[in-house]
């Protein structure tokens, strides 16, 4: 009896395979020794940055960074909010407050005002990816995804531990009275994307803020209005430098059938593209500060990552901070 | 009646047909209309009595246009260099269309700016005084969607709204705040005689060397090249002058010719050909020339319409 | 009206900065009437895009002057979504947008408005000519514009004369889109390239503004906002310099014609082409050097091994 001929072997080409079966296609690089994520990165690679500031000629702070094929160009513009009569007085004010903004107003009389820039609005961040950076963000009403992107950046910016913007360099004073604010917005586009805009994001806005210059601006008495000198530019009073670092993390042993493999180990992605931030459900998050210490950490979408991989991803944070903090320095 | 889409729905042959008749000498149009001859309508001005200025047209195809102007003291408020913004506003709304489809905002984009072209001085005209002048309104409202671009019936009622326009008589001194006249047969003209008339902007298309006004929805389905052409003039008896010119989508019909080209036979190459590509610059000279003695007529026959309402 | 899904300002709104005097304007070199700026074009900056491209206009630019630069990405040719209509070749659409910081004065909004929706149309209406869209039934072929800085000029026309800024804009993001468009490896009969040319007032040198006999006005090519002068008329026009056709013209401001002495028109139109014949010399560059940098690639993959195996 003869047996039948064995069907050829169903083979693909690695873009078809990437495209049917993105998670075992993932596993497979991270099985090879040694470790290689598709873009041939080792699992704990960071993309290079390149950071340019001052580039555009409207905006009175700008920066263009690129890490990989993720690129976003962010721009400061300021303008004033003038207050009423009466309103920026600091002895004998009222102020009504909803009950969640109780505590940010104590730790602001404390130390220097975060609950101003919340309660006024001064600061006015914004993520725009509907500008054709990929294929799947269309022109329009900003996607969930670019809503809770934009209000994680937002977040970081205001918090009390990154305490990034001072609201004294806000204010516009006379008489010890305050007169007026600078609002600061704060708009990042994305011109290219390709996984991880937030880090590149934040590093965006760190730079286009200290490359930020505003003029000097005055109460002026007799127009009852606010005016800027010409001439004359000042730089931001910013507090201390803070970096973020993202990851995805996945297990080599998650087959897409769950079938559970031996040895199956947790790999750490630091910097994940768009494709492994598709098949990786647990990221990390961990924002550093000035000195190493940590200013935030975010973490969801999975139990892989333990008290370990949390401790390793904090310190690739550190070092990536130092990547940044140069970057941007030579840059500003 | 039908809402009118936005492509043509004609067949490969029909498209053919027709572009291969217009493309004679002499051309033969559908409705047998010699090239720079209009479709028959009817105007009329000072219809609505609550406003400053308004008029009527109704074209032959059924394609309806009312045109309100209002205007409002203001207060001028100047820019830091000094210019006048905002002064005018103008409203276009095509029945059964959203407000930002491209057709109301080209309509839009091209009175805006034909009405304040530098030449035109029709801002000076708005000031009443240093400190107030004349915010005008001008409502624009295409009642029953014309079957063909209604780019030229929307300008010529603007036109006669503007010209029938009048503004109440400033009684008061120069430096007080603006008082006026409520008799209304003492108040002003808009457009005086010494002025430059309103503009109109006329849609004119080429199909190979012939040029035509006026076109119809088929016709405009098959035209290598539509230009939207404005002319100002300060009197009808003159040769007009182009104040703006603007490109038109063109040809979208030929284009679903294109695919089926290949079975037209001979009549097809000539469609492939013209389906894609721009026009020579001499093509476009031309339609200029052209638009200019025909814009000279319509001029003559807008003021046909102005006297014959005095 | 807020918009709830971004993060807004202050309710009661903010105002542009209000300088005491006039800030220095930094002054051009002046610049000969027929003198182009010079450009930089790449093509493929946005890797997600299927192609892309970035444009800068002047490049180098004087220190402290402002400048053109815009982006483009286009994606397709792709399906349409189920819910079109059938169609016989590919929809092209483009959809141009300003960034908010792109401006001067007041920072502009995220919602499109509608100087940015007539670029838009403009914009596929110089394009859709020179795609062999009937190469592709039953697709979509986007294009997207952000504008990331401008020259300013974008106030509209007044008595003092028509502003080119927007034309700048519109010839900019012709020839950016071509390139992407090139870049995405899809179908054209011929690229298409923007130019501008005005017909400009100079005051003269050491002249009273107020003088009774104004100087001729001269055909400029390329203007910029930041030249000064009165501009009489402006053009732009899309044009297919392989083929010799326009396949846009825009013109603003009032032209004399033949039969009340020089023809400004053909003047104007002729000056805009000589200045895209100039730029489709830079827009060939940027598609050559993209041409060359891919049959390199496909030669390294011949010769390059494989994949991680997969099994």
């Amino acid at each position: 009896m003869e047996s039948p001929a064995p069907a050829p072997a169903l083979s693909f080409p690695p873009q078809t395979f990437q495209k049917l079966s993105p998670s075992s296609y993932l596993l497979r690089h991270l099985q090879a020794t040694p470790p290689t994520r598709p873009s041939g990165r080792s699992p704990s690679a960071f993309r290079e940055p390149t950071v340019h500031t001052n580039s555009l000629s409207h905006a009175h702070g700008s920066a263009v960074v690129r890490t990989g094929d993720t690129a976003v160009v962010c721009g400061v513009r300021a303008e004033i909010l003038s207050l009423k009569y009466g309103d920026g007085k600091s002895q004998g004010r009222v102020t009504v407050l909803r009950s969640n903004e109780d505590e940010e107003l104590m730790n602001d009389e404390e130390d220097g005002g975060e609950g101003e820039l919340r309660s006024r609005n001064l600061i006015v961040t914004n993520l725009e990816l509907g500008t054709g950076c990929s294929r799947d963000y269309h022109p329009g009403p900003p996607s969930d995804f670019a809503q809770t992107t934009t209000s994680r950046l937002h977040r970081l910016i205001l918090s009390s531990t990154s305490s990034l913007i001072s609201p004294s360099s806000l204010r516009i004073i006379h008489d010890d009275e305050i007169k007026a604010y600078w609002v600061l917005y704060i708009d990042v586009l994305c011109i290219s994307l390709d996984g991880n805009v937030l880090d590149t994001a934040w590093a965006s806005i760190i730079a286009a803020l200290r490359s930020t210059r505003l003029p000097r601006a005055f109460w002026d008495a007799d127009s009852e209005s606010v005016l800027c000198d010409p001439e004359m530019k000042l730089g931001l009073q910013l507090g201390p430098l803070c970096f973020t670092a993202s990851f995805g993390v996945v297990s080599t042993g998650a087959e897409e059938d769950g079938e559970e493999q031996d040895g199956s180990k947790v790999v750490i992605l630091s910097d994940p593209d768009e494709f492994e931030e598709g098949v990786c459900e647990e990221a990390v998050m961990i924002c550093i500060r000035e000195g190493g210490t940590i200013a935030r950490i975010e973490k969801g979408g999975g139990l892989l990552c333990g008290m370990e991989g949390l401790g390793e991803c904090v310190r690739m944070a550190r070092s990536r901070y130092e990547t940044w903090e140069k970057a941007v320095r030579d840059a500003v | 009646m039908a809402p009118p889409t936005s492509t043509t729905l004609i067949s490969p042959a029909e498209l053919s047909y027709l572009r291969s008749s217009l493309a004679l000498n002499p051309p033969i149009r559908p409705d047998a209309r010699s090239p720079t001859q209009f479709r028959p309508l009817v105007a009329e001005i000072d219809i609505l009595p609550s406003t400053n200025g308004s008029a009527r047209m109704i074209w032959g195809d059924g394609g309806e246009c009312v045109v309100g102007v209002k205007v409002e003291v203001e207060p001028t408020e100047l820019t830091a260099d000094g210019k006048r913004k905002n002064w005018v506003e103008i409203g276009v709304e095509v029945q059964g269309q959203r407000d930002d489809d491209p057709l109301g905002v080209f309509l839009g984009m091209t009175v805006t700016e034909s009405l304040l072209t530098p030449s035109s001085t029709l801002t000076e005209r708005l000031a009443i005084t240093s400190r107030f002048h004349w915010k005008m309104y001008i409502d624009i409202l295409l009642i029953t969607p014309p079957l063909s671009h209604p780019g030229t019936l929307l300008s010529l009622s603007t036109n006669l709204a503007l010209r029938s326009t009048r503004l109440p008589r400033l009684t008061s001194e120069a430096d007080e705040d603006p008082m006026f006249d409520d008799d209304w047969d003492a108040s002003v003209p808009l457009y005086q005689a010494s002025n430059q008339l309103p503009p109109i902007t006329l849609l004119v298309l080429s199909v190979g060397d012939n040029i035509f006004f006026d076109p119809t929805k088929e016709e405009l389905a098959v035209a290598d090249c539509v230009l939207a052409v404005s002319l100002a003039t300060n009197s009808a008896k003159d040769t007009p002058k182009v104040i703006g010119v603007r490109t038109l989508e063109s040809g979208s019909g030929g284009i679903v010719t294109t695919a089926g080209a290949k079975d037209v036979g001979s009549g097809g190459a000539a469609v492939e050909a013209t389906s894609m590509g721009g026009v020579k610059r001499t093509v476009v000279k031309k339609i200029i020339k052209e638009s200019l003695s025909v814009g000279k007529e319509v001029f003559g026959s807008l003021q046909g319409v102005v006297d014959a309402n005095h | 009206m807020t918009d709830r899904r971004r993060i807004n300002g202050p309710s009661d709104g903010t105002t542009p900065i209000v300088y005491a005097g006039v800030p220095k304007a930094k002054q051009l070199p002046p610049r000969a009437p027929d003198a182009l700026r010079k450009i930089f074009l790449k093509t493929s900056l946005t890797p997600p895009a299927t192609g892309s491209s970035f444009l800068e206009l002047p490049s180098p630019a004087p220190a402290g002057t402002p400048t053109l630069k815009l982006t483009a990405s286009v994606y397709g040719p792709r399906p349409l979504p189920p819910s079109a209509p059938f169609s016989p070749h590919a929809r092209l659409t483009a959809e141009l947008k300003f960034a908010p910081f792109s401006t001067p004065h007041k920072r502009r909004g995220y919602v499109r408005d509608a100087v940015e929706r007539d670029l838009s149309v403009q914009l596929q209406n110089a394009l859709v000519k020179s795609i062999k869209t009937a190469a592709y039934p039953k697709s979509g072929i986007d294009i997207f514009i952000t504008v990331l800085d401008c020259e300013g000029g974008l106030d509209g026309d007044d008595d003092d004369g028509v502003e080119v800024g927007l034309m700048n804009v519109l010839a900019g993001a012709i020839t950016c889109a071509s390139a992407a468009v090139a870049d995405a490896g899809i179908e054209c009969v011929d690229l298409v390239s923007g130019g501008v040319a005005a017909l400009v007032r100079r005051a003269p040198a050491g002249g009273d503004a107020m003088d009774v006999d104004l100087p001729a006005p001269v055909v400029v090519l390329d203007p910029s906002p930041a030249d000064g002068g009165q501009v009489v008329s402006a053009a732009v026009v899309g044009y297919m310099a392989g083929r010799d056709e326009v396949t846009l013209l825009w013109t603003k401001g009032a032209m004399e014609t033949a039969d009340q002495g020089g023809d400004e028109l053909d003047l104007l139109m002729d000056g805009a082409i000589t200045t895209a014949t100039a730029v489709r010399l830079v827009l060939n560059e940027a598609v050559k050097e993209r041409l060359l940098l891919g049959i390199a690639r496909s030669r390294l993959k011949k010769e390059g091994g494989g994949d991680v195996l997969m099994s």
